[in-house]
């Protein structure tokens, strides 16, 4: 019997119909980095949904997982939180169907939507059959008590690394043993010898991508920032979705081009002036990608980065001759400084430190701080992050409280109502 | 003094015993959750307190810290350290249990010690999220360096054979809080919910070798023949959900006359389960630390622990038998995802057994309206009559 | 003369000065802004016109506030921006500003040139604000105008612990079905809003001798003044002018400023 995978399937439909909308109807040089996404999006659902159609298993997996890991098996990895936020993205009325189904079913109201997207479609019988589910214990309570539906209540076989909450040898050590041990249950499970040559090849692929996107921020770096606002919600999707897959260094390597040719040629490629640099220590609005273009265009306001978009890592070294331990070991080390899991799942000095580095390193002239409803592990953090950016960097912070995946809690006539507002307050 | 009097205790902060302590010059420790090692604290020669949010009127100071998405339990704590009233603490331990328990470390560091004449000591414990070997053997380890910083930062020596007469004293403590739940599910019960609650609390909040003195007293009450006890009990409940430490709100539960016969909160019945919720066979039980870690770890109970939903589940289905239970309140304090996911699996399974009728509430941390959830209590009430 | 139009969630404030005459205050005019305020200014500008004599021409006009945006008039001035000038402009420099709107509280701070520092406002819902007040007393069946009178009675304030104004106000129902005092209850909401001004003042963090300025529609409750000096012990004032103008006031004074550029 053919799986269910309805929500990629329809995903990968919307990605066409979004790309051939913009390929037709935007001028060529406009617009570059959306497109690219798409184009890497489309190549990737297309070939995810020839794979499954030829009954290779699925493994879904959580966004802060080092989906690498699954290259080891002949296998189809798909990310929970990405559906979930991708159809709040390219869907008109999103994921909300699926978020009120999940509510009524009694998850709570305040319960991390990129989970509860998926929640939902599963009540709906509109869902992917998983064939397993591979998660970290981290970075927050969403993850730990929402997955807990999929394999107590959907009965999906689980698999959880427990992740420490220290960033040190031990932590990282433990970790690797936590990751060791699931290959070795994904191996049981899928039936399956892991193949450790894949897993190099698709290391080589994310090392490539963590160079380039090194290589992107130095260059966002420049005044005026040569990278779309939009790079941000996406690049944070083909974090999620195209990790461990060629879609991801190819994605970076064009972003990089684009940047690259902007900074050369130092030709504007928007008609706005940069006004305010915008530095948003944590995400930004998944909801509505057009916020982006709002940014930049009509306030001349360029997220410059945010921590979704920055790897405090470098890439995996001598990955060629590397044993499997040690490549385990690089995965363990770089999924728990991911971007998030580093600042979510672990003392606050790391976000704090992180924060101030990069608003000074990027010329920040404010920052935003998405106070996402789900979050509950930062929501005790902002207002020190407030103090802290004032004193150390001297720059003010804007929080916007929301559900950076349901534009019904704040709206983004009002997210952008209150960016106004603040921007009026520091020109 | 009555054996009763044991019971005030959970009505302020600051007890008789605890005030005699900190007299003698003795150091108490803070810690937030079940799952923090208070053996090692008290081997140290020290009063391991249980912060608790008793009394507190508003969240004025806390707001200006926290988020409108915060636990307002966590945010009532807060707002009594920021008030000063938790002075007495000279250190604090906490641990990664839950996302707004944990960052009150980070606040600690961040904020509170930064603006304060005498900052207090911070340790800091991780904590697996799922039961297995790794798990185990990484609790034993966390155990031993948090007695080393403990011994290093306050000075203090603890030895193996302290930590083996606590566990005594500790061992002794669960057995009497087991003995009172006995009395809790008899037909005619000995003492309502309520009163088991302030127990609880009692019990957190001073040393282990004086409240087994009291606990004993409490116990030769209750066995008298012309002892207190309970009758024309309406309904047999049992509460579950997130973290309770105000006898108010169960008295509301109980104000229809119904009584919570079973709990399974982590500030009350959780420290007297009777079997071990999961168990690590391959350790020595010679070892010291093993009866902590069981306690801490094995028999955590909270949703914490990703593989533990049907462990915590045929526990509940056990004492429901056990505690002859007519209906179970879940309740989930706004902002509490752990709980809140938790009572969403429960539901659906009692609703999928046709087990034991639920009331669902949600319910913020200081009691307001309490109009509108006694008339939600009554209708439930009527509704088990019914059934 | 000039004017500012402060467009509020509840009410529209209007206030001309004479430029020429050290900008002395010729009139101050309220109207409501609930249905369709593009009318409601409309009208507000014309019986002031008709009350002072002016032709279209001597009257400049800037418009401010939460509910300006959709107005087709201009030129339109931010609402913050307009408070922080009629805080600097009318009183002594270094001030936090506190002000209770109809759905919205801002705390302002500004600097000795009027400049912002900083601002906070509340989240999403309207809980300690005017409207949240304004629904309580409608619930008691009195007078906005009379909580002070009530609320200095009370020996044993209520608190109303609902964070929502709607919750709130079936609260009080059920508070006053319970017996309470009208006066217990009224003092009880006017902590609920200091309570939550509280902790954004603290947020913003004040300075030794910062005095807090309080503007807005409930800015001249002396109850919530006292109540607020009570528990930050720091100064609260009102400034010179009709503190629900303040913001009407710096909107004119801010057009002076930036002539007659559209902003
Ligand atoms: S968005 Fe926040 S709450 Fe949601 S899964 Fe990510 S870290 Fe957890
Ligand atoms: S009630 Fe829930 S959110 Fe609050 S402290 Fe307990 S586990 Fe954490």
């Amino acid at each position: 019997m053919k799986a269910n995978v309805k929500p990629v399937e329809m995903l990968y439909e919307a990605s066409q119909t979004t790309l051939g909308l913009i390929e037709g109807a935007v001028p060529k040089h406009e617009m570059q980095i959306l497109k690219s996404f798409f184009r890497c999006m489309e190549s990737n659902l297309r070939i995810k949904l020839e794979q499954i159609a030829e009954g290779k298993p699925i493994i879904g997996h959580h966004f802060a997982f080092p989906s690498e890991v699954f290259s080891c098996f002949d296998a189809v990895p798909i990310c929970v939180e990405a559906i979930s936020y991708l159809f709040s993205a390219l869907f008109t009325t999103g994921s909300e169907k699926y978020y009120d189904l999940a509510n009524s079913w009694g998850h709570p109201y305040h319960s991390c939507t990129s989970q509860k997207g998926m929640i939902g479609m599963a009540l709906e019988h509109n869902f992917i059959d998983f064939d397993v589910i591979a998660i970290p214990s981290a970075p927050c309570d969403n993850t730990i008590a929402s997955y807990q539906f999929f394999s107590e209540h959907l009965n999906i076989p689980t698999i959880v690394a427990d992740m420490p909450y220290y960033h040190n040898s031990r932590g990282y050590e433990y970790y690797s043993n936590e990751l060791e041990s699931m290959i070795q249950e994904l191996s049981t499970i899928l039936n399956q010898e892991p193949n450790y040559e894949r897993l190099r090849q698709s290391i080589i692929y994310s090392n490539h991508a963590v160079e380039n996107l090194a290589e992107i921020n130095n260059l966002r770096r420049s005044i005026p920032c040569p990278v779309e606002s939009v790079f941000n919600p996406i690049g944070s999707a083909v974090q999620n979705f195209f990790s461990g897959q060629v879609e991801k260094e190819i994605f970076y390597n064009e972003v990089l081009e684009i940047a690259r040719e902007r900074v050369r040629t130092k030709k504007a490629w928007r008609e706005t002036d940069e006004r305010v640099r915008s530095f948003w220590p944590y995400m930004s609005v998944f909801f509505d990608i057009t916020f982006c273009e709002w940014l930049d265009r009509k306030l001349g306001m360029p997220i410059v980065t945010d921590i979704f978009n920055y790897f405090f890592f470098g890439p995996i070294k001598n990955i060629e001759s590397l044993d499997t331990k040690g490549m385990i070991d690089g995965l363990a080390y770089q999924s728990m400084e991911y971007p998030m899991v580093r600042q979510s799942e672990s003392f606050a000095s790391v976000f704090f430190e992180d924060a101030v580095n990069l608003a000074h390193q990027f010329s920040a002239d404010c920052a935003i701080f998405t106070a996402h409803i789900g979050c509950k592990q930062s929501a005790s953090m902002i207002q020190l992050m407030r103090e802290i950016l004032k004193e150390e960097v001297g720059i003010p912070m804007l929080t916007i409280e929301m559900d950076i995946g349901d534009k019904r809690m704040t709206s983004l006539e009002t997210i952008k109502k209150k960016v106004l507002e603040f921007t009026q307050t520091l020109l | 003094m009555s054996a009763t009097n044991f019971l005030d205790f959970s009505s302020l902060l600051r007890n008789a015993h605890l005030t005699e302590w900190i007299q003698n010059h003795k150091k108490v420790i803070g810690f937030y959750c079940s799952s923090i090692p208070e053996e090692i604290i008290h081997a140290a020669g020290m009063l391991p307190y249980r912060i608790r949010a008793t009394n507190n009127l508003n969240y004025n100071l806390a707001d200006s810290l926290l988020s409108q998405f915060n636990c307002s339990y966590v945010k009532s704590t807060l707002n009594l350290i920021m008030e000063d009233k938790y002075n007495f603490l000279n250190g604090i331990v906490i641990a990664n249990t839950c996302d707004h328990v944990r960052r009150m470390y980070d606040i600690y560091k961040h904020k509170l010690n930064k603006n304060s004449q005498n900052p207090i000591a911070l340790f800091f414990l991780s904590l697996p999220h799922l039961f297995d070997e790794n798990g185990w053997l990484w609790v034993r380890e966390e155990l031993k360096l948090f007695q080393e910083q403990l011994s290093r930062n306050l000075n203090i020596e603890i030895d193996e054979r302290k930590i083996q007469e606590t566990n005594h004293l500790y061992k002794r403590n669960q057995e009497l809080i087991r003995k009172i739940m006995e009395f809790r599910i008899l037909p005619e019960p000995k003492l309502n919910g309520v009163d088991f609650l302030k127990i609880s609390i009692a019990n957190s909040s001073v040393r282990k070798e004086y409240a087994n003195e009291k606990l004993e007293q409490l116990i030769m009450y209750y066995q008298q023949d012309e002892g207190p006890k309970i009758e024309n009990v309406r309904a047999r409940l049992m509460l579950l959900g997130s973290s309770i430490d105000n006898p108010a709100f169960i008295q509301i539960l109980e104000h229809h006359g119904a009584i919570v016969v079973s709990d399974l909160l982590c500030t009350s019945e959780r420290w007297g389960l009777k079997d071990p919720l999961w168990h690590y066979d391959n350790w020595n039980s010679e070892d010291p630390y093993y009866p902590i870690i069981q306690r801490i770890y094995g028999d955590c109970f909270c949703p914490r622990i990703m593989n533990g939903h049907s462990l915590r589940m045929n526990l509940i289905k056990q004492r429901i038998k056990e505690a002859k239970i007519d209906g179970i309140i879940l309740q989930r304090l706004e902002f509490c995802d752990l709980h809140g996911c938790e009572n969403m699996l429960i539901q659906q399974e009692m609703e999928e057994i046709n087990g034991t009728p639920i009331l669902s509430i949600d319910r913020e941390y200081l009691l307001g309206d309490t109009g509108r959830l006694r008339t939600r209590v009554e209708a439930f009430l009527e509704r088990l009559e019914r059934s | 003369m000039i004017c500012g139009i402060d467009v509020g969630s509840i009410l529209i404030k209007a206030i001309v000065l004479d430029e020429k005459n050290s900008n002395d205050i010729v009139l101050q005019e309220i109207g409501k802004s609930i249905g369709n305020p593009e009318e409601s200014v409309t009208t507000l500008i014309n019986n002031i016109r008709k009350k002072l004599r002016l032709k279209k021409r001597d009257l400049q006009i800037a418009f401010t506030g939460r509910n300006c945006e959709n107005l087709t008039m201009n030129p339109k001035i931010a609402e913050l921006n307009c408070l922080a000038e009629g805080i600097h402009t009318s009183s002594d420099h270094n001030r936090i500003i506190v002000d209770i709107g109809g759905f919205t509280n801002k705390i302002i701070k500004i600097d000795e040139t009027g400049r912002i520092m900083d601002y906070l406002m509340n989240n999403i819902c309207s809980s300690g604000s005017g409207v949240f007040i304004s629904l309580i007393c409608k619930s008691l069946g009195i007078d906005i105008m009379e909580i002070d009178t009530y609320a200095f009675k009370s020996e044993h304030p209520h608190p109303i612990s609902s964070q929502c104004s709607i919750f709130a106000e079936t609260e009080v129902i059920y508070l006053m079905n319970e017996g309470k005092q009208i006066e217990d209850i009224v003092a009880g909401a006017c902590k609920s809003i200091t309570g939550r001004l509280i902790p954004l003042i603290l947020k913003i963090g004040r300075e030794i001798n910062q005095v807090l300025m309080l503007t807005g529609g409930l800015a001249k409750s002396e109850f919530i003044k006292q109540d607020l000096m009570e528990q930050l012990h720091i100064e609260v004032k009102n400034p010179s002018i009709d503190p629900i103008f303040t913001c009407a006031y710096g909107c004119a004074r801010s057009l002076q400023n930036t002539s007659k550029e559209e902003i």
